[in-house]
């Protein structure tokens, strides 16, 4: 635990360092990314958010903060705190990305296994085709597609049909169980065909193992072989792509949200670098850290409960 | 089993319902509501520390200065009932209304108004950062030295002489400060409510719906960060029997696409419009499109310090090459205006436009005289070829458009070369604030609405000078107009002094840009455009 706890501590430091020496290479400043300000104003700008101070001073300012878990105050909106910004965003990426991988793992499962107990027939040609198609489309035109198709074309759709202008999918906004339904869809596509390829290619490999085939031949039928042997070794590859793919997706997703403007954290991740919050990216790096380390680490813990080969802390459990 | 399909089949039926009966409403607005696409989270709605145009569209609803601007952008009445001013037309007594109130009740006294321009002027705040625009107060005595750090606050000359009067003083006679003190950097603050705001070493004041108090037709209702802000009508408002909308609902949808698939889907009741194939198409639709000249001119800034560039025969023949109807015609095609001069058409003159008064200053599109001019600059200068120009671009579309039509027009007509350096805002600032540049293509938009606006781009004391151009003329005229009393003899000045501006071809002008909307045929009585700082103004808005 100490270990972990050192490495999480270390890495956060690495990546507060080095993005804090990125972020100022950049040319300009957080108050004339679009305008040209006054000179005197410029520099009254600078003296209230100490970036007059030399660059070591301002680190030292800054981790010094961080230790207190002070993130600062965001340089473009202002008088805002970045904790928060990010506290008030956070949840509702959390909420579209829960959403989203539940769905995903929902049906990607489902299209996963399908494939897998028929494989080289016709319900595998199609379901092989619809994941390739979902994970070569990038987010952006799955999402304009859905919107436009069931947002806006069902709209109108109904309104030549009843004359009254109802949408059942709000185009944007983030109220209400309707206006989910679509970005949800939308961000976990992707995802659904990793889910459904990795499931589809692990089952195969099971399906071949030694044990699988003495049960066959024992002559358990192959769905009871399937549900009751092979599925679960075959999540164990997937167990493992799920902790960076699911902090990824809960983080916000810069296009979906962007698309049917959702207010999460997403869009600080691009907007903040465009601007040059630099404030915001140090707290936005700081958060990511934190977040991958968790979601790694309970992973990791599930991956230690549904494979008894792995332990956790495998040295303590050797002394013991 | 038939049984247990037969209910699956009923669960989902009653999923359905539930889904979609809900939804069977009507999505427009309501009655004397209005949705509008506001396009992003404005940064703050602290008047005194914005200074685009998202925050400022909200600002004007809820907040109102000693004047406020009328259908044609000309100050009006506001806060302040009445003004006099003084006949060296250096000091102004501004007399506020008896029914000025906040949203809370309270008066407004000349005090808030005081509050708030020391707020902006205080070069360091402890409670919020130093204001961008506090250089629009420069114009009162004692303002500048302050906002530097060189001077007193007690020695701004801003005075409160009673609760509804205040008296204030200028360095020099400003025609357009009745003007100024429409901006929202000049708007007043409750300093009860806003030191209630301050927790730890910030303020919250206007950070959220419950942290902004105004004293404009409107207030804020809700403030959904990211998502909308909900204005509603303010009832203690002095003029409210005017003001016909309940309810604005300001929406923040950045996607351009979404924005218009909410629009057509009835969800929003304006749109911004950049795609001429989307106007031809909606005005075929419930709704109408309509252009404004926003007041912005695009314009190729030349470095008139740089050894090719600084020849004024040069800097000519790369004006006279362009084909700017071409490009406003064809390229834009959006009501933009080609540009033959600096000053914006909307700015007013002495009795009428300063553009119409002063004329086209320049003719285009005349490629022997631009050939002629070209060579007569090379021997000026003693080279044979005019060697390839660097011209700096924003990271843009739009910008990188026009950018490529120029250059092909250049070597179309001159056979000059040029190198397209695309960057972002900041980094070509910097390039340009170092000398580092030869041509960059560049906005300028005026804060307030008079001539020297504009013209002050070209004083060699101003920062934002960043062609470097000098010429003791164009100085000595600009110092004349700055002292003139006469209003007419004012605008001759300026007249005179932009010709020579335009005469030396200090910068390249390219268009004036407008900008188009669509509005839901419902919504009537919108203002757009009335002056650059007020693009949207809800008023006299009204629905049908």
């Amino acid at each position: 635990m100490l270990k972990r706890l050192a490495s999480f501590l270390i890495t956060m430091w690495l990546v507060v360092t080095l993005t804090f020496i990125f972020i100022r290479c950049l040319p300009g400043s957080p108050f004339n990314s679009d305008k040209m300000v006054h000179p005197q104003i410029l520099s009254n700008l600078n003296t209230k958010y100490g970036l007059d101070k030399p660059f070591h001073e301002q680190y030292l300012r800054y981790m010094q903060n961080l230790v207190k878990g002070d993130l600062g105050i965001s340089m473009i909106y202002k008088n805002r705190s970045v904790s928060s910004i990010i506290k008030r965003a956070f949840p509702v990426s959390l909420d579209l990305g829960i959403r989203a991988v539940l769905l995903a793992a929902f049906v990607g499962l489902l299209l996963g296994l399908i494939s897998a107990l028929f494989t080289n027939k016709a319900q595998d040609h199609i379901i092989s085709a619809i994941t390739m198609i979902s994970v070569s489309l990038p987010g952006f035109v799955v999402g304009t597609l859905l919107q436009y198709l069931l947002c806006y074309r069902l709209s109108v759709l109904i309104y030549n049909i009843t004359k009254v202008r109802f949408n059942i999918f709000p185009n944007t906004g983030w109220e209400g169980f309707r206006s989910t339904v679509v970005p949800t869809i939308a961000l976990a596509a992707g995802v659904m065909g990793i889910v459904a390829k990795m499931l589809r290619s692990s089952l195969k490999d099971v399906m071949n193992q030694d044990y699988i085939v003495m049960s066959r031949a024992k002559g358990l039928n192959k769905r009871e072989v399937v549900f009751r042997h092979a599925l679960k070794n075959a999540l164990l590859p997937l167990l493992s792509i799920s902790g960076p793919l699911v902090s990824s997706i809960i983080m916000g997703s810069f296009v979906i949200e962007n698309i049917f403007s959702i207010p999460g954290l997403g869009r600080y991740f691009v907007s903040s670098v465009q601007d040059k919050d630099y404030t915001m990216v140090l707290g936005l790096s700081v958060f990511s850290v934190f977040i991958v380390v968790l979601i790694n680490t309970l992973t990791d813990i599930l991956y230690a409960i549904v494979d008894p080969r792995v332990r956790i802390e495998p040295k303590d459990r050797l002394g013991a | 089993m038939k049984l247990k399909s037969y209910h699956a089949l009923l669960l989902a039926v009653f999923v359905c319902i539930t889904l979609v009966l809900p939804a069977c409403s009507d999505v427009e607005a309501g009655f004397n509501e209005v949705c509008i696409n506001l396009g992003d989270e404005p940064p703050t709605l602290d008047p005194q520390l914005v200074y685009d145009v998202v925050p400022m569209r909200v600002i004007n609803a809820v907040f109102e200065g000693l004047c406020r601007k009328d259908k044609e952008g000309l100050p009006v009445p506001g806060a302040a009932e009445r003004w006099e001013i003084s006949e060296d037309k250096l000091t102004y007594t501004f007399y506020i209304r008896k029914d000025a109130k906040w949203s809370n009740g309270t008066p407004v006294t000349a005090k808030d108004f005081k509050d708030a321009w020391m707020r902006a002027l205080d070069p360091e705040p402890q409670y919020h950062e130093p204001a961008f625009m506090a250089n629009l107060f420069f114009c009162i005595k004692g303002a500048e030295a302050y906002a530097y750090g060189e001077g007193k606050a007690e020695d701004v000359a801003v005075d409160v002489v009673d609760d509804r009067t205040l008296r204030v003083t200028l360095v020099q006679p400003t025609p357009y400060f009745l003007d100024l003190v429409c901006n929202s950097v000049y708007m007043p603050v409750n300093k009860e409510f806003y030191d209630k705001q301050i927790s730890g070493d910030i303020s919250n004041y206007g950070t959220e719906a419950e942290a902004i108090l105004g004293n404009g037709p409107f207030t804020v209702q809700e403030w959904n960060h990211d998502e909308n802000i909900v204005l509603v009508k303010n009832d203690t408002y002095w003029n409210a029997d005017v003001i016909n909308l309940e309810k604005i609902d300001f929406k923040m949808i950045r996607d351009n696409t979404a924005a218009i698939n909410s629009f057509k889907s009835g969800e929003i009741d304006m749109i911004e419009i950049t795609d001429r194939m989307l106007a031809a198409e909606l005005e075929n639709s419930n709704c109408r499109v309509e252009a404004y000249n926003s007041g912005i001119v695009e314009y190729v800034t030349l470095n008139n310090e740089d050894p090719v560039l600084c020849n004024v025969n040069i800097r000519k023949a790369l004006s006279y090459a362009l084909d700017r109807k071409t490009l406003v015609e064809k390229i834009l095609n959006d009501g933009s205006k080609e540009a033959y001069g600096f000053v914006s058409p909307i700015v007013a003159g002495y009795n009428g436009k300063f553009r119409q008064q002063a004329g086209d200053l320049f003719k285009d599109n005349d490629i022997d005289t631009a050939r002629k001019l070209l060579e007569k600059g090379l021997d000026e200068l003693g080279i044979s070829e005019m060697p390839k120009i660097v011209f700096l671009v924003n990271d843009t579309e739009l910008s990188k458009r026009d950018a490529q039509v120029l250059k092909d027009m250049w070597k179309k007509s001159l056979d000059v070369d040029v190198e397209l350096q695309v960057m972002s805002f900041d980094a070509m600032a910097e390039k340009m604030m170092s000398k580092d540049y030869q041509m960059a293509l560049l906005t300028w938009s005026a804060d307030y609405n008079d001539p020297l606006a504009y013209l002050d781009v070209f004083s060699s004391k101003s920062f934002y000078n960043v062609a470097f151009y000098s010429n003791n003329q164009f100085e000595e005229l600009l110092d004349r107009a700055i002292r003139e009393i006469d209003d007419k003899s004012r605008m001759e000045l300026l007249i005179k002094a932009e010709q020579i501006a335009m005469d030396d071809m200090a910068v390249c002008p390219l268009y004036f840009i407008a900008n188009s909307y669509a509005v839901n045929n419902r919504v009537k009585g919108l203002v757009r455009g009335s002056s650059a700082i007020q693009d949207i103004d809800m008023y006299w808005t009204y629905v049908e």
